[in-house]
């Protein structure tokens, strides 16, 4: 089932990744307070519903695609994801539930608990896709330089993760956009500098948050880029996404079922 | 010339009786070199023809066929890589099978596929957990209290080990304690009557995670036409259930494979060790078995909960008594249970199976069971269906051999599934949903330029969209169990077992074969070159033979030139009288040659002699294979051995070329010697 856990990392990562202001004075102090305002800016504390389109490539493999609805409760920390196409996916989900992952196919009608271990083994998803962002509290942040990416104006910043961090990527490289604050790319490293995948987020949606009072970013399309087996890469198209209270039965193992039935 | 063929033999006869005691030790030097060289090819014809029983007549057959165009090499038994193996497909089988059948000496065709599938097994508690949510479900109040008893068990055992750990680390439980304090707690069970949907969630999310994660077993599946199967392949037995019906999906499981495998830890490793006692080892001062007892032990724990309640009592006595001590908590008892000796061995291990193995579950799925296959699929995705074990299967005169019963048998419907061909349907709803999501293909090369090289500013598109309700289409569950054998036998399969009826005619029926299918775009290989790695060890051991016989060779002719040297050394002598007295060179040489040769082959003959003797007590006796490569190597767990006319004449004839080869050094030594030389060596 390794083939499905990108996809999960992959939609948590477009529900959880980094979005910034722009950085009016890039001095070390100020960076250090815009991870935080990056950190805070992405906590939604409400609901979370989305449509995502998701395609892997694998060199030597098909190509496989899904499309997936994604439903998110951070109060309580549950999370459903119900694949709806192609049809031979449809009606396999996830629901986590705490520390529980669990794993449903509807053609066995079989559910299976997965661990956290089990689901970032062997894949290019990390425990870090699945938590909120810490940035500011895991690294700390110095200044590159000012950098173009494309026609965009972007901040280069390296950050280094703090010796009492529980981190994946030790050393992280993220280039800001100038104008909107909003992270464009993003670059994991091993602790030699090693370069392991490169993402970039060229769209972002702005939904406004009734719980929060305030818009809330979340990347409209993701792209990484596996820079240890070449060729690897998965893309990520954020479709709807709607931040209004979900009903409390939709993250439990019946709705799920019943959604094949 | 007839004169001269006279004497050559009058002159060698008298030469042999006059050096008796130099014929005696070359002569015997070349009928031990006779004896090894009939005996060896002896052996290794008969490891041939052995595991050609074993791998041809269970399974793989004497010819495969498949796709010219294959990217890997087909390894029925797996190769020395990861994954299933690209081999092509033929499609479809009938005009191969047409092809092949119309040929001489062809006794069947059967199409077959290979997939490798993941099988998961629950931990213990996930299992019990599983089996008591079915029992709420279904109102059965009696197994409702079993289970839970059984769910109450499993806690206990996690909170003795949680509290071994804290005694020795101080490690965090994160709320492990509460959780388990909870778990074991008469108010949560009374609350689980009132409200049990609410208690199995609680069970489910904060229990669950505590206990040990599942197992999961990988099986290597050969599909095929499993009643034509069961025609051809005659050595393939079913020792418990039955073979899988004529249109029915099913899987049948190999014996060995099972009990060494995937077999209930302590029973595995208790048979481990009757079996080495059974050859004659001692657990006394014995490593190797002290560790297998180890082992033993450590499993043994799970029994505290895997018997069923209702039995405790019994087993707690049964087991108290035998280790001589109170009943008390089962756990401990098992623990003194389990201290073995060679002197209570064997009635321990009659005990552990007259009273523990009936009430637990040894393996991890039972004939009649149906278990969840799951495989990564040619289309990329992830496949899971549903199969019932019909039967377990030994290969006969294998049966206790785990490579041999290495694969599982399914049928070709099931394997289709597993294999999950691309088909035009997916790619097509694939381009659609991409249209739909508007995403485009990026080249990771010029990723920047295409993604931030269009507009001054990055999209940030505002959005507040009611997702309308998710609706998926419908899915299909697998309800049938049932299949067309047509439409099975009409498919696709990846391969075409062909097994021959002479198998001396083997290499040519294998010939006709690839020229037949060549055509079809298909190729033909032999059972070596088909069955992977159990392939390459037979080659590796027929090599390894030759090879020593080869250099057997090689020291016997070195032994016997310098014995012939020194022989005719001391012969100069009579050599140079003879020369002085008119013979050419040319019939010195022929002379010693002669000798040789005459010793030669009466050396063979006693030396084949020996071999048909030694050969004829092995076939008797047999030779034991102690490893399980070698019981499929020797086609069971005994090798015995024939002797073939043409392994006799192979070995006289090696003699009489080795012994001819040692003597030209010395013949030509021999022609050398002046009659003056010869002379005044004599004065």
């Amino acid at each position: 089932m390794k083939n499905d856990v990108p996809w999960f990392a992959a939609v948590i990562i477009a529900a959880v990744a980094p979005s910034a202001h722009a950085l009016a004075v890039p001095t070390e102090a100020e960076l250090v307070q815009m991870l935080a305002v990056i950190d805070d800016r992405q906590a939604n504390t409400g609901d979370y519903r989305s449509t995502a389109y998701l395609e892997q490539k694998e060199r030597g493999k098909e190509d496989t695609a899904f499309e997936v609805a994604f439903f998110r409760r951070d109060a309580d920390d549950k999370l459903m994801i119900l694949f709806t196409k192609p049809k031979t996916e449809a009606g396999k989900g996830y629901l986590r539930l705490d520390k529980n992952l669990f794993f449903y196919d509807p053609t066995v009608g079989k559910w299976e608990r997965r661990t956290e271990r089990e689901r970032i083994g062997g894949t290019s998803s990390n425990r870090q896709d699945f938590d909120e962002s810490r940035l500011a509290k895991e690294y700390t942040p110095k200044y590159v330089a000012a950098d173009k990416l494309g026609k965009l104006e972007a901040h280069h910043l390296a950050l280094t993760a703090k010796a009492d961090a529980d981190v994946a990527y030790p050393l992280v490289d993220l280039w800001l956009d100038v104008a909107s604050g909003n992270v464009l790319k993003r670059e994991d490293k091993a602790l030699s500098g090693k370069l392991l995948r490169t993402t970039y987020y060229p769209k972002w949606n702005k939904v406004f948050s009734e719980s929060k009072k305030a818009d809330v970013y979340f990347p409209g399309e993701i792209r990484i880029y596996d820079e240890v087996e070449k060729g690897n890469s998965s893309l990520i198209v954020i479709r709807d996404v709607d931040l209004r209270p979900l009903d409390a039965n939709l993250f439990t193992k019946a709705w799920l079922e019943s959604k094949s039935r | 010339m007839t004169a001269v063929v006279r004497l050559l033999i009058h002159l060698g006869v008298q030469s042999l009786r006059a050096h008796r005691t130099k014929s005696l030790i070359v002569g015997g030097l070349m009928a031990f070199g006779a004896f090894l060289v009939v005996t060896s090819l002896a052996v290794l014809d008969s490891i041939t023809r052995a595991t050609r029983a074993s791998i041809v007549e269970s399974i793989a057959g004497d010819v495969q066929v498949y796709a010219k165009d294959a990217k890997d090499s087909l390894a029925l038994f797996g190769g020395m890589g990861f994954g299933t193996e690209d081999i092509g497909e033929i499609d479809p089988f009938p005009p191969v099978r047409q092809a092949i059948e119309q040929l001489d000496n062809v006794a069947g065709v059967v199409p077959m596929g290979i997939a490798n599938a993941a099988v998961s097994s629950p931990g213990d508690l996930d299992h019990a957990l599983t089996d008591l949510r079915d029992a709420v479900n279904a109102h059965d109040d009696a197994n409702v209290a079993l289970l839970g008893e059984r769910v109450r068990t499993i806690a206990r055992v996690l909170q003795d080990q949680l509290a071994k750990q804290a005694a020795v680390a101080t490690t965090e439980n994160n709320g492990a304690g509460e959780v388990l304090t909870r778990a074991l707690s008469d108010e949560f069970w009374a609350g689980m009557r009132h409200d049990p949907i609410a208690g199995l969630d609680w069970l489910d999310t904060k229990l669950a995670p505590l206990g040990e994660q599942g197992n999961t077993f990988y099986l290597r599946l050969v599909g095929t036409d499993l009643d034509g199967f069961k025609h051809t392949f005659k050595r393939i037995k079913i020792v418990e259930g039955e073979f899988v019906p004529e249109g029915t999906r099913g899987v049948l499981v190999g014996k060995a494979m099972l009990d060494k495998r995937l077999k209930f830890a302590v029973a595995m490793h208790l048979d481990t060790v009757d079996n080495e006692l059974k050859k004659g080892n001692v657990i006394a001062g014995n490593k190797t078995l002290a560790d297998t007892i180890a082992k033993a032990k450590r499993a043994a724990s799970r029994l505290a909960y895997l018997l069923p309640a209702k039995d405790l009592p019994e087993v707690t006595a049964t087991i108290a008594a035998e280790v001589g001590k109170p009943p008390g908590d089962l756990a401990a008892l098992l623990q003194d249970f389990l201290v073995l000796d060679d002197a209570n061995f064997a009635r321990r291990y009659r005990l552990f199976y007259d009273v523990i193995a009936p009430r637990v579950q040894l393996y991890p799925f039972q004939v009649g069971d149906t278990i969840t296959l799951t495989s990564f699929t040619k289309s990329g995705y992830v496949r899971s269906i549903n199969v019932k074990v019909w039967g377990i299967y030994v290969i006969e005169g294998l049966e206790s051999s785990d490579i041999a019963s290495a694969l599982s048998l399914t049928d070709l419907m099931t394997f289709r599934e597993l294999y999950g061909r691309r088909t035009a349907a997916l790619d097509a709803e694939l381009v659609t949903m991409k249209q739909v999501s508007g995403a485009r293909d990026v080249a990771r090369e010029d990723a920047e330029a295409a993604l931030f090289g269009g507009s001054d500013a990055v999209e940030v598109k505002a959005v507040q969209e009611a997702v309308a309700e998710v609706a998926i289409d419908k899915v299909v569950r697998q309800e049938s169990f049932t299949f067309d054998p047509k439409t099975a036998r009409d498919g696709f399969a990846l391969t075409a077992a062909v097994l021959v009826k002479d198998p001396a005619r083997a290499m040519a029926t294998q010939r006709a074969i690839a020229a037949a299918v060549e055509p079809l775009g298909l190729q033909a290989v032999n059972w070596q070159g088909s069955t992977g790695i159990v392939g390459q060890l037979t080659m590796v051991v027929s090599a390894i033979l030759l090879g020593a016989i080869f250099l057997l060779f090689v020291v016997t002719t070195v032994i016997l030139n310098n014995s012939l040297v020194m022989a005719t050394l001391e012969r100069v002598a009579e050599i140079g009288t003879l020369r002085a007295i008119g013979a050419q060179r040319r019939f010195v040489n022929a002379m010693i040659v002669f000798e040789t040769a005459t010793l030669g082959v009466l050396a063979g003959l006693v030396g084949a002699l020996a071999s048909v003797a030694f050969i004829s007590w092995l076939h008797r006796a047999g030779i034991p294979a102690p490893a399980d490569v070698l019981q499929v190597l020797f086609g069971g767990p005994r090798l015995y051995p024939t002797l073939s006319a043409s392994n006799v004449v192979a070995g006289l004839v090696a003699t009489l070329v080795v012994g001819v080869f040692a003597t030209l050094y010395p013949a030509r030594l021999a022609m050398r010697v002046q009659p003056v030389v010869a002379m005044q060596g004599k004065e």
